[in-house]
């Protein structure tokens, strides 16, 4: 790294990153070699989690090495902890070594059948290995013990998503936002899946969500862009009626105005000028306008 | 037969988007000269612009990224003849369906449009070839392309100095864009620091 920073500014750095679960392996290492690890006794109680963070990170950079350092003190601390067996675990992954990771995590559940987190690296070593039919299954099944689990819902969604089976995914997102009804983002990713499926009533529901995502989160751009265009869609290609396709007008042309209000205050005027995207908004908002009194 | 080169400028954003998110699928479009579409149907690719990291199977943010490039790409004469994708797996190089769809959806307009899968083992500095499969549409099937160096020694000697120097941390994509519309994903940049003389 070519700026010196502080130690108490790579611990800062660190524990932001835990906090927002930031991955970047590269970044974590530099900090630990570079800032850290010569004063880790200034971490008190946190070294621990540091420890647990820089393994990971290393895992990451196939770093193979500073992980099994980072293993041996956290094993040498916490002797009989599942949280460290799991590191392990993850060791096996990163090199490859999945029948041992597995025979490990087996063992985990075997001594408590609770544990969660052994379960879930089950499915990412099948995932990993490219087995995702596997890989779905063993996920569903999971959740049927663990249906709260809403960032399972979430991971299974997206293995539907690799396998392009939206309706699968569409119902994994609809369990997340029964039990996160406001979280913008998971609105605004229902609404894509739907998009995506295609057909006037998928649009509909996109059309609804995708505003549903803005009025939780007026910021949320994708949001704005899904309402413009699936607004834009239903006035044109999947018209009904006069009335229908004049609502969806409206609803295009508010989408327009506030996105062109935030290109206005946030993109700079050679960024407006050179990508020429207000032209292009305008340009599809005239779609959804020239419907006339057909 | 399409003859297909990239230059330095449109090569290297590709890696260095590869690079940015080693543990997600990313992808992308590459833009040629239009005069040399419709003179010679020949792809030269000279520039490209990262579009995504996160969900790569959903349409409406294509669709967004893709009108907006088109309109930049009329000012520029230029086209959208390419595509380009990662998937999130190291070991995976497949032609997946999201890839096919955008593919024939490019060569609804450009004839000679082309699809790169990359080769996610190949992204590193240390890499003496190509990072990547070519993938042309022809009788309403993708056929891997037979042609081999589209891009010169020194370009892949340029991306290689580039991933060393960590250059893909500044690499702005569509979805940094969404996330902060003053992020400009035309990568001023990243033009620059290519452009350097080494």
């Amino acid at each position: 790294m070519a700026t010196h920073i502080t130690f108490d500014e790579a611990r800062t750095i660190l524990k932001k990153m835990r906090d927002e679960q930031v991955r970047d392996g590269d970044m974590v290492v530099k900090l630990w070699e570079g800032f850290l690890i010569h004063h880790s006794h200034k971490l008190a109680d946190e070294l621990w989690m540091v420890y647990e963070q820089v393994c990971i990170a290393a895992l990451d950079c196939r770093r193979l090495d500073l992980a099994e350092e980072c293993i041996e003190a956290l094993q040498y601390k916490f002797p009989d902890s599942m949280r460290v067996k799991r590191l392990e675990g993850l060791f096996y992954e990163a090199d490859g070594r999945y029948n041992e990771a597995d025979k490990l995590y087996t063992e985990i559940i075997e001594k408590d059948n609770t544990n969660m987190i052994a379960r879930k690296r089950q499915v990412a070593i099948l995932k990993a290995q490219g087995k995702m039919a596997e890989a779905i299954q063993k996920l569903n099944e999971y959740l049927k013990k663990f249906m709260t689990d809403y960032e399972s819902w979430m991971e299974l969604c997206d293995l539907y998503l690799c396998e392009f089976d939206y309706s699968n995914a569409a119902f994994c997102m609809e369990e997340v936002i029964m039990s996160n009804p406001h979280n913008h983002l998971f609105h605004q990713k229902y609404a894509e899946i739907r998009y995506t499926m295609g057909g006037a009533e998928n649009m509909e529901l996109a059309r609804s969500y995708f505003a549903q995502a803005v009025k939780l989160n007026p910021n949320n751009t994708r949001a704005l862009n899904g309402v413009l265009l699936a607004a834009t869609n239903l006035a044109t290609a999947y018209s009904k009626g006069a009335k229908e396709k004049q609502i969806n007008a409206r609803y295009a042309s508010w989408a327009e105005e506030q996105l062109t209000v935030k290109y206005k205050t946030q993109a700079t005027d050679e960024q407006r000028k050179e990508t020429k995207v207000l032209e292009s908004l305008r340009k599809l908002l005239e779609l959804s306008q020239n419907v006339g009194g057909s | 037969m399409a003859d297909i080169t990239l230059n330095v400028q449109a090569y290297c954003k590709v890696i260095l988007h590869a690079a940015k998110y080693p543990h997600a699928g990313v992808c992308g479009v590459l833009l040629a000269e239009e005069s040399k579409v419709k003179e010679s149907k020949s792809l030269k690719f000279v520039d490209c612009v990262p579009l995504f990291h996160i969900s790569l199977g959903l349409a409406p943010m294509l669709e967004a990224a893709l009108l907006q490039i088109e309109g930049y790409c009329k000012t520029k004469g230029l086209v959208i003849g390419g595509y380009y994708q990662a998937n999130p797996n190291y070991d995976d190089q497949t032609l997946n369906h999201s890839a096919k769809t955008v593919g024939r959806k490019l060569s609804d307009h450009i004839p000679e449009a082309c699809v790169f899968m990359i080769d996610n083992r190949r992204i590193f500095p240390e890499s003496v070839s190509e990072a990547y499969k070519v993938y042309l549409f022809k009788d309403n099937n993708f056929k891997e392309s037979d042609k081999r160096e589209t891009v010169e020694e020194e370009t892949i000697q340029k991306a290689s100095d580039l991933l060393r120097a960590e250059a893909y941390r500044k690499l702005i994509d569509f979805d940094n864009h969404l996330d902060d519309l003053s992020n400009d994903w035309r990568n001023v940049e990243i033009n620059q620091l290519i452009s350097q003389c080494v």
